[in-house]
């Protein structure tokens, strides 16, 4: 019972980290209907970012998380300033174009990468102790990676329901004419949008390498995690992608400790099919989009 | 009176495809026109060309006196033109408050309230309907927020696109009554229509498209009465109704 107990608080952590690692591509897809392919390329430029700066002068991936995120902040504004906007409006298919765009860029960002950091797998050796609540031993690495994805989770849904930009990029997702009808400056919503999106990427990162080792070649993998993520939330819901997040690392958590680490990555996917076969739309598609 | 509104000769189509060949036309301040015209006509690719959401290949749109041609459609709206797009364009998950105080994002607090109020006086029955998420109401209420919302702009011009789609005869009408409390403000309104009998019976002037050109243009009334207009737009029987509608309203 008390390993039990211990998967499911573990299972809940990695849920938080997933979410971290989702977030951003949640939102971007939420206002604009575009997956961001370079997503997971955005989470392990903020890693090593987060390495560079421990290694060379000893920060904490807590300090290098705002560094790693203003950088993609900035990566991610001139992304959409300067090519996905420009893309956008050579209609019909911008949509498409956009995607492809992503794809595009993922390899740009994941081999500049390359050349700086190589292709050794790295992590930042951080917080690694645990402390134990009475049966249950606790990574002291996870459990601050997963109050930090639950923070940014909480403050993204406030800024979103409670500023006056975040109401205007609600807006905007729900209908960019309606929200240029409204004297809404939506190119300059979606380039805060895109931002902001890659800003979340490149945070995460910082953290996540304390916990996972990156390499370059990373971002991949990390773009479909999170794109499944979302997916089984319901694309571009925010409680949606909480629940998949938590459903998703309960499901690793406990397939790994009884089934062995092979079998989980299947498990997971098998979970996720399962999910969408009743539930096309996701846990909680269309009810509660941004 | 100088123009509020001045296209000349405009141009305007979809990827090389031309709709509109050569619009000309004028509105002045307090104004009301109906566009009417069969299905395909041009009447939607003409506001769009206004509001700049299809690009003019030729021509010009002049709106007080400056030249819109550059301008994204947010700063057009930003300048006085309040904009109902086909399809209406709310946001679903959000509550008829919101979608109409989005309507002022550009205003200040204490403006966007007095707007609200003016709304919520000129549709009293978003009163109730003000907490309500916009995609669950009825067509003719989204119809209401969907003007409210181009109406808390406070523009001097108000475009509609199909205003009366989906809606029945008597809340099309309860629609048009609503929009003549507010003629006599100074705001010019542009309304384009299939239900052409009812637009016209509200504006004072007529413009009928085909094929993308003004085929006839002038006082509503008298078009209500021109069998041209009647065979083509309004059909049978359109000459009474039409006329004891004018007195009615
Ligand atoms: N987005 C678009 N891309 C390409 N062609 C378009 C597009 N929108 C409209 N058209 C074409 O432009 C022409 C004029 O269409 P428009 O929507 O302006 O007509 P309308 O008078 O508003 O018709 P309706 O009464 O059906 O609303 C039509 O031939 C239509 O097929
Ligand atoms: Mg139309």
């Amino acid at each position: 019972m008390a390993t039990f107990a211990t998967l499911v608080v573990l299972g809940l952590l990695w849920g938080g980290v997933y979410l971290l690692m989702a977030e951003g591509l949640n939102l971007i897809y939420g206002v604009m209907k575009v997956v961001n392919l370079a997503h997971g390329d955005f989470i392990v430029l903020g890693g090593l970012l987060a390495l560079t700066l421990f290694g060379r002068y000893g920060l904490s991936p807590v300090v290098a998380f705002p560094l790693a995120a203003a950088l993609l902040f900035v990566i991610g504004a001139a992304v959409q300033g300067g090519v996905l906007e420009r893309i956008l409006l050579a209609k019909p298919e911008g949509e498409l174009r956009t995607l492809l765009a992503t794809f595009g860029l993922s390899y740009v960002v994941a081999n500049t990468s390359f050349l700086i950091w190589g292709s050794q797998f790295q992590s930042i050796p951080f917080l690694q102790s645990a402390f134990a609540v009475g049966p249950i031993a606790v990574p002291q690495g996870l459990l601050a990676c997963s109050l930090l994805a639950a923070a940014l989770a909480v403050a993204v849904h406030a800024w979103l329901r409670h500023t006056a930009v975040g109401r205007a990029v609600r807006a905007t997702a729900q209908s960019a004419l309606g929200a240029a009808a409204c004297g809404l400056n939506v190119r300059r919503l979606r380039i805060v949008t895109f931002a902001l999106g890659a800003a979340m990427a490149g945070g995460a990162g910082a953290l996540v390498i304390a916990l996972v080792p990156f390499q370059t070649s990373s971002g991949g993998d990390l773009t479909v995690q999170a794109f499944t993520l979302i997916a089984l939330g319901g694309l571009g819901s925010y409680l949606g992608a909480w629940l998949a997040a938590e459903l998703l690392g309960i499901t690793e958590v406990m397939a790994q400790y009884y089934l062995g680490s092979d079998a989980a990555a299947a498990v997971i996917y098998l979970v996720f099919i399962a999910v969408l076969v009743f539930r096309p739309q996701g846990l909680l598609g269309r009810t509660m989009r941004i | 009176m100088p123009d509020l509104l001045r296209l000349d000769a405009i141009h305007a189509g979809y990827g090389g495809m031309p709709v509109l060949r050569g619009v000309g036309f004028a509105l002045a301040p307090g104004e009301t026109m109906a566009i009417v015209g069969a299905n395909g006509a041009g009447k939607t690719t003409l506001l769009r060309a206004i509001m700049g959401e299809v690009a003019i290949s030729a021509g010009s749109v002049w709106f007080a006196g400056k030249a819109l041609a550059m301008l994204p459609m947010h700063a057009r709206v930003r300048l006085g033109i309040g904009y109902c797009p086909e399809g209406r364009q709310l946001f679903p998950m959000m509550s008829v408050a919101e979608n109409l105080e989005l309507g002022a994002a550009a205003a200040t607090r204490a403006e966007r309230a007095a707007r609200l109020e003016r709304v919520l006086t000129i549709f009293p029955k978003l009163q109730r309907l003000r907490g309500r998420l916009c995609g669950v109401l009825s067509g003719g209420e989204q119809q209401m927020v969907a003007v409210g919302r181009a109406l808390m702009g406070a523009p001097r011009l108000l475009l509609l696109d199909e205003p009366s789609t989906g809606l029945a005869p008597r809340v099309v009408q309860e629609l048009y009554e609503s929009l003549r409390a507010l003629l006599g403000t100074g705001m010019a309104i542009l309304v384009a229509e299939q239900n052409a009998r009812a637009a016209m019976r509200f504006a004072a002037k007529t413009l009928v498209f085909e094929d993308g050109r003004i085929a006839l243009a002038g006082a509503s009334a008298a078009l209500l009465n021109d069998r041209r207009v009647i065979d083509a737009y309004i059909g049978a029987g359109g000459t009474a109704p039409a006329a004891a509608g004018q007195g009615r309203i």
